[in-house]
């Protein structure tokens, strides 16, 4: 009688046992295969597909804030002090914000010390003996700095004196800035060369001072590799996520 | 012969057996590539070579530098070219690692000890310092995120012998950064401007037989720029200071670990 009623609580236990590890292995095996199914889905169709958007959102959120946030901020609204950019416009600094793109970056970086990463490009610093290792780089004097920051003021709309304008104009071109920037000042996503011709810009308050002191002082953003940090998969997710905050403004 | 009843020979005769099969499948894992293979390529690969995994990262990202299409996008010809490219960098790299290339070829050892070298780094890039941590490494280095001091002077020239003052044009070019100030004056009139205050004169300094009047019109020297607008470049100067430690530690670490012999006569 009372080993009938061992036995009894035993198979009660086991049965609970069994199911336990069940459900669990289904749970395991459904999230495997969702996150399966991320990593194997063409990267720029997750967006438009709700089931894969849903495990990357909710994934790639938590990724964000446990090392991007930092930088980007909570919502990715960026730090105009870090020169860390805002993720919610559709302005993109490198490429053309497709989940590729953003996949590359987090996990290369940019002048990351990362061979694959985005390390064409730096600001040279105008106002220092020598602004860049291109000995061709040649410093600018504090007149033509303020000249060539009026020339931009005056694309953004500002109000600035036309002779200045002019001046910066000739100094802009003779000084190569259009090698990075391009001839009408727009920029180049290929390099990370932001475009000057928009008043929100990428450092500080878009201010003259804030645009002397970064030619004056040069600019080289650092953005960290995370391959080694990051699974694949997570990656993938907080790539996607980016992807979709600039899609919802 | 009963399977209900216990038989120590039998018992033997399967253990004896299972111990074989389970040397073979490691004999056969360990002296063949194909036996270490594992069901399927994960969802993060495209391939793996020899158990190495090709990443699918890299795939999508090859397709798109080289024909700028996604995957899903892509003709099966596109596709097979960028496998096939990675594919044969994968066998050539092993194989070059079965031939010792590291050992002979110089630019394969610079190029590892770059790559290792930027790894550090970039294992340094992405832990991110705390606020404070900044704030102290701002304090102690505070002269370096000084701005460059600017000057513009007036440097009149008079001929020994006497004669009207004239404009020697070494300032032409209006207010100037120091060390252009510096190129352009030459270091005696650059020492002598150096000390002025705006409005001052600094006593006549000949230099190559000319006598020359140095006047400050405004002297501004370097100042120290806050820690806000000098964030990002003390952050940058922060990491590559904790990389450059991480290195050394790095190099020390390896030099401990190794057996090294050096010969008697190079000591």
């Amino acid at each position: 009688m009372t080993l009938d009623r061992r036995g009894k609580r035993w198979g009660f236990a086991f049965l609970l046992l069994a199911g336990a590890v069940l459900l669990g292995a289904t749970l395991w095996s459904r999230q495997s295969a969702a996150r399966a199914a991320l990593m194997r889905a063409d990267p720029e169709r997750i967006l438009t597909d709700p089931k894969l958007m849903g495990v990357a959102t909710t994934m790639g959120r938590e990724v964000f804030q446990g090392h991007c946030a930092v930088c980007h901020g909570a919502h990715g609204q960026g730090d105009p002090a870090l020169g860390a950019p805002n993720l919610r416009d559709r302005d993109h600094l490198y490429g053309e914000g497709r989940v590729t793109e953003i996949e590359g970056v987090v996990l290369h970086g940019i002048r990351s010390g990362d061979r694959r990463g985005w390390n064409l490009a730096s600001m040279p610093a105008y106002g220092r003996a020598r602004p860049a290792a291109d000995p061709a780089i040649v410093p600018l004097s504090p007149r033509e700095t303020d000249d060539v920051v009026s020339y931009l003021l005056g694309l953004q709309g500002h109000a600035v004196p036309a002779e200045a304008v002019q001046r910066g104009k000739a100094v802009y071109a003779a000084h190569g800035c259009w090698d990075c920037h391009g001839w009408d000042a727009g920029g180049d996503p290929a390099i990370g060369a932001p475009d000057l011709a928009d008043p929100v810009t990428l450092y500080d308050d878009g201010s003259r001072a804030a645009l002397v002191r970064s030619i004056r002082s040069g600019r080289a953003g650092v953005s960290p590799a995370f391959a080694r940090s990051l699974s694949p998969v997570e990656a993938r997710a907080v790539s996607v996520y980016v992807a979709s905050l600039a899609m919802r403004q | 012969m009963s399977w209900s009843q216990p038989n120590p020979r039998r018992a033997l005769t399967l253990c004896a057996l299972g111990a074989v099969i389970g040397l073979l499948i490691a004999g056969y894992g360990l002296f063949t590539a194909r036996g270490t293979r594992i069901a399927g390529v994960p969802a993060e690969d495209v391939a793996l070579v020899n158990g190495v995994p090709l990443l699918r990262s890299d795939y999508v990202a090859q397709l798109r530098a080289l024909h700028d299409v996604s995957p899903a996008v892509a003709t099966p010809a596109q596709r097979r070219e960028v496998i096939d490219g990675m594919l044969r960098e994968e066998l050539y790299v092993q194989r070059g690692l079965e031939l010792g290339v590291p050992n002979d070829d110089i630019d394969v050892r610079a190029a590892l000890v770059t790559a290792t070298e930027a790894m550090t780094a970039a294992d340094v890039l992405a832990a991110q310092p705390s606020e404070a941590e900044l704030r102290e490494y701002y304090a102690t280095h505070q002269l370096r995120y000084a701005s460059e001091g600017m000057m513009l002077v007036r440097d009149l020239v008079v001929p020994l012998g006497g004669g009207s003052a004239v404009d020697s044009g070494k300032m032409a070019d209006g207010e100037e950064y120091y060390f252009a100030a510096r190129l352009h004056l030459g270091e005696p009139l650059f020492r002598a401007a150096l000390a002025l205050s705006d409005g001052q004169a600094a006593p006549p300094v000949v230099v190559d037989g000319r006598r020359h009047l140095v006047h400050m019109v405004h002297n501004q020297r370097p100042r120290a720029n806050p820690f806000e607008a000098v964030r990002d470049r003390v952050l940058a100067d922060f990491q590559k200071d904790k990389a450059t430690r991480v290195e050394a530690a790095n190099a020390r670490y390896l030099r401990r670990r190794a057996d090294v012999q050096i010969a008697d006569d190079v000591q």
